[in-house]
């Protein structure tokens, strides 16, 4: 009976309890596999598992939409929402099975979740505080053994020492001050992990730190095996609570930034949140601090004294799939990849200043405004030999005479460009760039001043920009290269706050992972200096 | 207490259904059936009805999921406006049934579920007696009317009178609507601050000064923020008209300085530049004529009529052509487009002047003025605050968890806002968790 009434709650179970293997840094992709079409799709995230799967059934949908309202608004701990969703179903089905009545259930998980939420809030660190408890947290040991982190697929973070000489394998302590006890993550972070990591190291099965098959060594933490000292701190990556400040100490030094003293201080303490925040995603955060290196120093050229502002919507990516890792960068400006015949065109608009047209719509002959009606029964009497080709290419005709008149070189669309019109925008070397985002017109209209337009017939001297220029991308080192015959190419103009991130990955099916997991950095960073400015204002 | 009287008469009385079998097969024969309550069918579908309804009522009642079989949204509600809406109900009794707790709903805002479950308990008690369905509706008939004569009378122990120089019982009451909506999904601080914001609401809605003539009340308008925390839910004089950021960037005129009233231009007729309908008959044009140019020039003028005329504000129910948008903003005019049928009677009240139905201006052009034009940005979005002289017109930004929670938070402030007004026209409100119910028993079983 008690079964039956609760379908939905076991499946809700089943369904969430797949979020196991995806917790922790060291994820297990999923294949999803359609057995009609026998496609399949890579996973590893929480949002795109369930966005693959189609479940049609009521809970499914409800879990879908919970997760797809936390991932559109932080990007982020998606996974661990569906964690807990399994946890607490299975729990809740477990308590049901014994007979507690739901209301209780109801009011309990109500009052547990809200005393999380309390504990949470009050676990909280000040932005001005982090840089402080970074450097202050001295994890010191007084033997020659080093730590390796590990994590298992349940997500579990364990530590586990490896001895490097005999006499010391049993006498492992860590110092902690008075003062770091009183701190209540350290001691939060003691009471669970200590303990176990007591036990450990008195054993001596622990020395052998070989690698199960569950089981992965960080990277991070086998670079420091070999650099062993008395006292030396050991580096904990993963959380904000245990990352060490000095790695970027001596990382900016060699930074040759531009800007004064204080953008150098800025960029070092925002990079230093950026990269504790980084939770395992080292190289996209990389990318992220690379976005706030870029914007400081823009900001320093325009002498842009105003409060720094992060602001994800000048932030666009440009996936190039099939190429090495080692080309994913940062690059002011928009880039984006051309078909052969436009690179040609943008060859001869190379490294001089272009007049540029923004339009929101498509460059169609036939193309008129949301909202605009139809009449239906109008019709046209032919008066002389005109056919009705004809019309289409007036129009075009008549397009190029604007653009001929304001001299524009570049026209960046957001939607579709008619053939004929391309064809002849060619001839006269004007470049058409469609499918941009409305947030790169935005950006470019702010920095520019120019409006942007729906049709070609509104533009006047308002709405032409000036002073952009056009570059193909990556041409330092090796000429340019090219993808499937496509070119990378970057419009930027001075100033401008549009920041593109170049992502490459040689796995095609890892492209979409490296985005979101970008994303997700960018995201945390946005939230991390939006609360800070929340509880400025309180 | 209003309700039954009409719902229960057409429920009970002995009718003759008129049901068309199925709507391919035309050519069937209507069908008459007499007695139909005696019908076993029907009491298979009342206890099925009876159960749903009779599940969601009251603070501790269970929520209903309602999907669609193929997939997408889910409203999870327990309201009865939301769940009879989208109940398919097959048999004519049940239909009629749900339609009488509709029309209920419609004229009091509240009580549906109450209406529901007693109609069903009702008929179900009613057909186990077995008596002449007659004598049924006489015998309920008396019944409520007892109930109305006692409920109206002053020796009533049930009821008490409110006290509208204090706001508790006022604050009370609405919280009582709130947190009877288990799916509202409210903590009691949350319930608390909402019930505040509607009963502030409901104040911005008291026309100001009755001499004027006007009768009833303003309009309270919902402005939807989903996924946003409910604390973070406001009230605000006015009207809220959701624009995209990218408009507002270089929109308002930096620094108007005058306190002098904004001119306002506010149409219905769409300035979308399409020709317009010509019904059934078709237009004949020559090849070169554009009627397109020719309507567009004709919107340029009116752009230009109304800079000449120093008009500040250009409101259109409909689209704007993005040349007269541009022209407009060139010169300092702001233009707000698609503001929606919804929203019209109210922009007509607040701006005090007529919607403009054509893209001809008489002279003097029907202009309307406005107090004040700001800017307001709530999270993720942009918003006109237009603030009139002088209106009992207010936005209520309700933010929740979801879109479910959502529109099940909107659907209990507006019955609380229909109860706070209808307590205003008779200034009584009854005990609630039942005692009501028990002392009109007790009552009647004592008659």
């Amino acid at each position: 009976m008690n079964r039956k009434r609760h379908l939905g709650l076991q499946q809700l179970s089943s369904l969430a309890s797949v979020a196991k293997t995806f917790l922790g840094p060291i994820k297990s992709s999923k294949f999803i596999v359609d057995k009609r079409t026998s496609g399949s799709v890579l996973v590893c995230s929480a949002v795109r598992l369930l966005e693959s799967l189609d479940s049609d059934n009521t809970v499914g949908q409800l879990l879908n939409d919970a997760i797809q309202a936390q991932n559109k608004e932080y990007k982020t701990g998606t996974t661990t929402l569906l964690f807990l969703v399994s946890a607490w179903s299975s729990a809740v089905l477990e308590c049901l099975e014994q007979g507690v009545p739901l209301s209780i259930i109801v009011t309990l998980m109500s009052e547990g979740l809200s005393s999380c939420i309390e504990q949470v809030q009050s676990l909280t660190i000040p932005m001005q505080d982090v840089k402080q408890k970074l450097d202050d947290i001295p994890m010191k040991y007084n033997n020659k053994a080093l730590i390796n982190i590990r994590f298992g697929t349940t997500g579990r973070q364990t530590i586990e020492t490896k001895t490097s000489g005999i006499e010391s394998k049993d006498s492992f302590e860590i110092h902690v001050s008075e003062k770091e006890l009183n701190d209540p993550i350290i001691q939060q972070w003691e009471s669970s992990q200590y303990p176990w990591l007591f036990a450990k190291g008195s054993s001596t099965e622990c020395s052998q730190a070989k690698p199960k098959d569950d089981i992965c060594v960080l990277m991070g933490c086998r670079s420091h095996l070999d650099v062993s000292n008395c006292n030396k701190r050991s580096k904990f990556i993963h959380s904000r609570y245990f990352t060490s400040a000095k790695e970027f100490h001596s990382q900016q030094l060699t930074d040759d930034l531009d800007g004064s003293a204080k953008h150098t201080n800025e960029l070092g303490y925002l990079g230093q949140v950026a990269m504790s925040l980084s939770h395992g995603k080292g190289p996209e955060m990389k990318l992220v601090q690379d976005v706030l290196r870029c914007w400081l120093q823009t900001d320093s050229q325009t002498a842009d004294s105003h409060h720094f502002q992060f602001n994800i919507s000048e932030i666009v990516t440009c996936c190039l799939p099939g190429m090495s890792e080692s080309y994913s960068c940062v690059c002011p400006g928009y880039v984006m990849l051309l078909c052969p015949e436009k690179a040609a065109v943008a060859k001869q608009l190379q490294d001089r200043p272009l007049h540029i047209v923004l339009v929101d719509g498509d460059l169609t002959d036939t193309y008129r405004h949301l909202g605009f009606n139809r009449s239906q029964n109008v019709r046209m009497i032919l008066e002389s030999g005109n056919n009705q080709a004809n019309s289409s290419g007036l129009w075009a005709d008549a397009v190029l005479d604007i653009l001929n008149q304001y001299h524009i070189d570049l026209l960046l669309v957001q939607g579709n460009t008619c053939e004929s019109l391309e064809e002849k925008c060619f001839l006269h070397h004007i470049l058409i760039i469609n499918q941009v985002t409305h947030a790169v017109l935005q950006a470019f209209s702010n920095i520019t001043g120019a409006e942007i337009v729906t049709y070609l017939a509104q533009v006047n001297e308002h709405c032409v920009g000036k002073d952009v220029y056009l570059n193909f991308w990556g041409t330092g080192e090796s000429g340019w290269m090219e993808l499937d015959s496509r070119v990378p190419i970057v419009i930027t103009a001075k100033g401008i706050h549009l920041v593109t991130v170049v992502l490459s990955s040689p796995v095609f099916s890892k492209m979409q992972a490296i985005e979101d997991n970008f994303w997700t950095c960018a995201y945390r960073v946005h939230h991390a200096l939006l609360d800070n400015a929340t509880d400025n204002q309180k | 207490m209003y309700f039954f009287e009409s719902e229960l008469e057409l429920a009970l009385g002995w009718r003759l259904f008129l049901g068309k079998m199925s709507r391919v097969d035309a050519k069937k024969l209507s069908l008459c059936t007499r007695e139909p309550l005696s019908q076993e069918t029907v009491g298979h579908s009342l206890a099925a009805f009876s159960h749903i309804v009779r599940s969601c009522y009251g603070p501790t009642g269970r929520l209903k999921h309602l999907h669609n079989g193929l997939g997408g949204y889910v409203r999870t509600t327990s309201h009865s406006s939301a769940l009879l809406g989208s109940l398919c109900v097959a048999h004519p009794v049940l239909k009629l049934l749900t339609a009488a707790v509709q029309n209920h709903v419609s004229r009091f805002g509240d009580g549906g579920l109450f209406t529901a479950a007693l109609c069903c308990s009702l008929l179900g008690k009613l057909r186990d007696l077995n008596m002449p369905s007659c004598t049924g509706v006489a015998i309920c008939r008396r019944l409520s009317s007892q109930c109305v004569d006692y409920l109206a009378s002053e020796a009533c122990g049930c009821k008490m009178p409110v006290d509208f120089s204090r706001s508790k019982i006022l604050l009370d009451l609405v919280r009582s609507v709130l947190t009877s909506k288990c799916g509202c999904m409210l903590s009691r601080e949350e319930a608390g601050h909402v019930g505040t914001l509607v009963l502030k609401a409901f104040l911005l809605t008291v026309p100001q000064n009755a001499a004027t003539g006007v009768t009833g009340f303003g309009r309270c308008f919902y402005v939807s923020m989903k996924d946003k925390r409910v604390l973070d839910s406001s009230v605000c004089s006015g009207l809220l008209i959701e624009t995209p950021e990218f408009h507002l960037t270089r929109m308002l005129p930096g620094g108007r300085t005058t306190s002098s009233p904004i001119r306002t231009a506010l149409f219905s007729v769409s300035l979308s530049g399409d020709v317009c309908e010509t019904g059934e008959g078709a237009v004949i044009v020559h090849r070169g004529v554009s009627l397109e140019a020719a309507v567009l020039d004709q919107l340029l003028r009116l752009g230009q009529r109304m800079v000449k005329d120093g008009v500040g504000l250009v409101i259109c129910q409909k689209v704007i052509h993005p040349a007269l948008k541009q022209y407009l903003k060139e010169n300092q005019v702001v233009a707000v487009e698609r503001v929606g049928v919804a929203m019209m009677e109210s922009l007509k009240e607040m701006t005090g002047s007529q919607a403009i139905a054509s893209l001809q201006l008489l002279s003097p052009a029907p202009y309307g003025s406005l107090k004040d034009l700001r800017t307001q940005h709530f999270a993720p979005k942009w918003f006109l605050h237009l603030i009139p002289e002088d209106s009992a017109i207010c936005s209520l930004v309700l933010c929740n968890r979801n879109e479910t929670a959502w529109e099940e938070l909107k659907l209990a402030c507006q019955t609380a806002e229909r109860v706070l007004q209808l307590t205003v026209k008779d200034p009584w409100v009854l005990l609630g968790g039942g005692c009501t119910e028990t002392h009109l028993s007790s009552y009647l079983r004592h008659q």
